[in-house]
């Protein structure tokens, strides 16, 4: 008979060795292009065959230059679609809780720009916002003159206007996903309780669903220092000069735009990880905190 | 019954197959009217199973309207068929890449892993010449007939010196990057650029002052679409000022860009054009200057051989050209930006250099050029190849472009180092609208240089 201790170690050899599988498949595809970025940024590897070491040149170059900080500002100017995606999205996610008149078929409709490619998306913005676009058109004949791609300012409003405007469908879903958590008897005793509307929106409904907002935040602030890049290559491409160019449109930028600086382009690509991970760590403890706040 | 259907759906496959086979084995019968005319009288001796890979760019050895067509009606495939046929053993596979700019990059990527084309179809001059460790180096390789026929061989060759290595062969067509301009706007407004076209850029002040008072747009411009981005006139003057020379020293980091003033003033006559309202205002965002200036928006644009049948289409004989006006002091006159712009390059990793080689000198032969000129109007690079060979004869306007062609500068993106280009390109709309001032422009592309030489 086998001891409860043979048994034991059988099951979690078991469960290594069903993901074992999986793990080395993730060390490969992750791992090995991780390791060589780390190794290519200490290098002055040209995309052909100059490749010397330089140690931390690249990093120097990196944080002395001034572009480091001027693009960390756009990423944390963008990450100001946040807040705003948040509200739209808890707008529409009560909306359709409350199911208002049509809601099946906003429901479907809402979510629609979240399965259409970035780029196409970012296309149509540019056309919409173009000098002869229906925006610019409509926006002049009330007396407002503005050619939105030609600013910094502006052209990161499309931006982040484009943004929203896909990720709204997902947003409320995710709300809605996290209002039909909260228990109805919740509701029912708050009202009993005699509190109206507003007060069981922000008393209850709020505190409650501040995890689907933790995670949806987390979510976001990966897309916008990891993801963008989408966005500001159909739009703006960075520009006008760098304006509206981050951390990761700086990497393509070094890298396959001219191609001859992919030892500078490995670095900054491991700048981005760090601050990526350093955010993360920061939201997160935030998140812990407020959530026991709450409890 | 169930084997019985079995047994039948076999039957239909293998026939399927068989039909297939035979199809595919029937060879193509589509051939040039010429070809039979120029055919060599001695059959090589065949070799045996030689692929090559060809990649090329839409609007090169493919034109862009040709691009639209099925591959097989392409000029590029039925001439690549008679080479086929001329050399038994020999395929040659195309692929064209949508983005001739990124072809440098994916090109730079395959000769890394080795499993790339024989033959990439990319730019001439630095874009080339800085791929010099991935490309099977051609000194003593090219035929004399080739190197006496063919202009541009300066552009692919090392330092761009007579007797610099030969990096790649030079394809193609030369370019005239002129003004173009509507006859009738520019009446309108009292010229006549056809009689007397502004020499200078003072004298072309004074002209788009005149076309201003009109109410029509001097000059359009947009962001993107080429050549009519400004960059292309900007980019002649800063050659004509300082050289290609300086240029040299710029990229090697001997002189500065910040030091170059020919650069300085180019960029700030540039300026000038916006801050005057020569140039239309919304140049740094839009995207439609050909619909403008067909529209009558706008007097004129810049072209290129290439952009001038959908113009004429449109236009006709209202469309007239004229190189760009000279900046004061210039070392260069009365040219304009242009020359041979495209070269094939021979991988060094390819297995058959030499039929490779062949391939190239067929893709610059007068067979090649008269069929391939019937459908994308332009300016040979063969020395033997008459105006009136082109066809294109008839039209004053391609004689003219041809004339200017002769005198082009090579394109100065060509010259330069590309990620100090690169970052010109993204500065200048910035230095033009005034946001920012030339020497910071140029202080950002010595970074890029200083960058680079670590």
């Amino acid at each position: 008979m086998h001891s409860y201790k043979y048994l034991k170690m059988n099951k979690s050899a078991q469960g290594i060795l069903s993901v074992l599988p999986v793990i080395l498949i993730l060390i490969f595809l992750k791992g090995y292009p991780f390791y060589t970025t780390v190794y290519e940024s200490f290098r002055n590897w040209d995309g052909l065959f100059k490749n010397n070491f330089i140690g931390l040149s690249n990093y120097i170059d990196i944080f002395t230059n001034g572009d480091l900080w001027t693009m960390l500002l756009n990423n944390l100017v963008m990450l100001l679609h946040i807040p705003l995606l948040i509200i739209t999205g808890l707008i529409f996610a009560l909306l359709l809780y409350e199911e208002t008149y049509g809601w099946k078929i906003f429901r479907s409709i809402s979510y629609l720009p979240n399965v259409i490619s970035v780029v196409i998306i970012g296309y149509l913005f540019r056309m919409l916002f173009a000098p002869d676009g229906p925006v610019p058109m409509v926006l002049s004949a009330i007396g407002i003159d503005l050619e939105w791609l030609a600013n910094g300012w502006s052209g990161m409003a499309v931006i982040i206007i484009c943004i929203i405007w896909q990720s709204m469908g997902w947003q409320a879903l995710l709300i809605l996903g996290g209002l039909s958590g909260i228990s109805v008897s919740v509701f029912e005793a708050a009202r009993i309780d005699g509190a109206g509307y507003w007060t069981r929106l922000f008393k209850i409904v709020l505190p409650l669903i501040v995890p689907v907002i933790e995670y949806s935040s987390i979510l976001s602030v990966l897309m916008v220092f990891g993801n963008s890049f989408g966005y500001i290559f159909s739009i703006t491409r960075g520009g006008p000069g760098y304006a509206t160019t981050t951390l990761d449109y700086m990497i393509y930028s070094k890298a396959f735009v001219t191609g001859t600086q992919m030892g500078a382009a490995c670095a900054v690509g491991v700048v981005l990880a760090v601050i990526i991970f350093i955010a993360t760590l920061i939201q997160m403890r935030i998140a812990r905190k407020t959530e026991s706040g709450v409890e | 019954m169930q084997r019985k259907m079995s047994r039948f759906l076999v039957v239909l496959l293998v026939v399927i197959f068989a039909v297939s086979f035979t199809a595919c084995g029937s060879g193509n019968t589509d051939k040039s009217p010429d070809a039979d005319n120029t055919k060599s009288t001695t059959e090589p001796a065949p070799v045996k199973d030689v692929h090559l890979v060809l990649w090329t760019a839409s609007g090169s050895l493919v034109s862009g309207s040709e691009a639209k067509l099925p591959q097989d009606q392409w000029v590029l495939s039925k001439m690549l068929r008679i080479f086929e046929e001329r050399n038994p053993g020999v395929t040659v596979e195309v692929m064209v890449e949508p983005d001739q700019g990124q072809a440098h990059q994916t090109f730079k990527a395959a000769a890394l892993a080795k499993n790339g084309p024989d033959v990439v179809n990319l730019w001439t001059g630095l874009y080339t010449t800085s791929l010099k460790e991935a490309a099977y180096i051609l000194d003593g390789k090219v035929p004399q007939e080739d190197l006496d026929n063919l202009i541009g061989w300066e552009t692919v060759r090392e330092g761009f010196k007579s007797d610099g290595s030969i990096i790649a062969y030079p394809w193609g067509t030369t370019d005239a990057i002129g003004i173009g301009y509507s006859k009738k706007l520019i009446n309108a407004a009292g010229l006549d650029f056809e009689a007397n076209p502004p020499k200078t850029t003072a004298e072309f002040d004074a002209a788009c002052e005149k076309i201003k008072a009109t109410g029509v747009i001097p000059m359009v411009s947009d962001e993107g679409s080429w050549p009519a981005n400004l960059y292309f006139i900007h980019n002649y003057w800063w050659q004509q000022l300082s050289g290609a020379d300086t240029i040299a020293k710029e990229n090697s980091g001997k002189m500065k860009f910040v030091d170059d003033n020919g650069l300085k003033d180019a960029l700030t006559y540039y300026q000038s054009l916006y801050k005057n309202g020569y140039v239309n205002q919304d140049a740094l965002s839009s995207t439609n200057a050909t619909e403008r200036f067909l529209t009558g928006e706008a007097a004129m644009r810049y072209v290129g051989v290439g952009s001038i049948p959908s113009l004429i289409d449109k236009m006709g004989d209202d469309l007239g050209v004229m190189p760009t006006p000279d900046m004061p002091g210039a070392k260069i006159t009365g040219s304009q930006i242009g020359g041979v712009g495209q070269a094939l390059v021979i991988a060094n990793y390819s297995k058959n250099p030499e039929m490779a080689v062949k391939l190239c000198s067929f893709l610059n032969s007068a067979e090649f050029y008269k069929e391939y000129v019937k459908v994308n109007p332009c300016i040979t690079i063969r020395k033997d190849f008459a105006f009136e060979d082109t066809g294109m004869d008839s039209l004053p306007i391609y004689k003219k472009l041809f004339g200017m062609a002769q005198k082009s500068i090579l394109f100065t993106d060509n010259l330069v180092d590309s990620d100090a280009m690169n970052e010109l390109a993204k500065q200048a709309p910035l230095v033009y609208s005034g946001k920012l001032t030339p020497e910071e422009a140029l202080e950002a592309m010595d970074k890029q240089i200083a960058a680079k030489n670590k």
